[in-house]
């Protein structure tokens, strides 16, 4: 009888172990994913308080589908809601300039092909610049092979056509004015 | 509304996106998804695009009570943006081009290589 009662009490207390265990998984998993939202919700604050309603609905929407993607392992569901979160902090200030259609910071007129980053290849008196970054204004860039020739004889030490093969990074800002 | 498009490698990505499939509706998630840009990275480039007037943004007709989660908002290329967006993606196509071999001006005597 006394072993009948202690597999009774053994059941029992197994039983509420795990209902304590699954209550308590439920609760941290619920508080984890409480943390990506806050951040999402923080992240629409920076951007501006004309644009972070639309924002956060949007955020809150995406960051939903994100987490239901990754059901049932809280620690993918956690990084992914960091990641999207966090990444999400950083660039609100950027996200919400641009919907306020402030135009992009520029150095020069809107006639002008700006290039951050360039490989220049020069071949005697040719010379070749092959773009990695630019912007352009809103008329469509034509630049003639002489603007282009003339534009890295600025940037190059000697400013002569030199008798071999050269390629280098350009990696500086370079102005081309374009036709207008 | 801001005409000037800061035309760099990500912003063409995304557009490709919208250029290969101008009448699919694209969420942010998606779009992270298939260009592999982090969520930093991607909503700035939206934002600008569409403050931009080259993307539209809607939001989804949906009762979140409903359907038991929140709404969410997709982007579709306007118009305006689908021919914008193709004439940047061919320009930048063609700064990329290799430009062809120049032939040697050096030859052996008698003219024949």
């Amino acid at each position: 009888m006394n072993a009948l009662w202690g597999v009774l009490i053994g059941v029992v207390i197994f039983a509420a172990g795990a209902a304590a265990g699954d209550m308590v998984s439920e609760e941290v998993r619920t508080r984890l994913d409480e943390v990506p939202m806050t951040l999402v919700r923080l992240a629409a604050r920076r951007a501006g308080a004309d644009v972070s309603a639309d924002l956060l609905d949007e955020w809150q929407g995406e960051l939903y589908e994100i987490l239901r993607g990754a059901e049932a392992k809280p620690i993918t569901r956690l990084w992914k809601g960091l990641r999207f979160s966090v990444g999400l902090i950083v660039a609100a200030p950027a996200v919400g300039r641009a919907l306020r259609r402030q135009p992009v910071p520029s150095s020069g007129s809107s006639t002008v092909l700006r290039a951050r980053r360039a490989l220049v290849i020069q071949q005697g008196d040719h010379v070749e610049v092959r773009f990695s970054t630019f912007a352009t204004g809103p008329r469509p860039i034509v630049a003639t092979p002489e603007d282009v020739r003339h534009s890295v004889r600025r940037f190059s030490y000697s400013g002569r056509p030199v008798s071999r093969t050269m390629a280098w990074w350009f990696d500086s800002w370079l102005t081309q004015r374009t036709t207008t | 509304m801001v005409d000037d498009v800061r035309m760099t490698l990500a912003v063409a990505a995304v557009l490709r996106v919208f250029v290969d499939e101008p009448l699919e509706p694209r969420y942010g998630y998606d779009l992270m998804r298939v260009t592999g840009y982090p969520s930093g990275k991607l909503y700035p480039i939206l934002a600008r695009l569409e403050a931009a007037g080259w993307l539209a943004k809607t939001r989804e007709d949906v009762d979140p009570v409903e359907a038991g989660r929140p709404a969410r908002y997709h982007y579709r290329i306007s118009e305006r943006g689908l021919a914008a967006a193709r004439r940047e993606l061919a320009i930048l196509h063609q700064q990329l081009t290799p430009a062809p071999k120049r032939r040697s001006t050096l030859r052996p005597e008698g003219g024949r290589a």
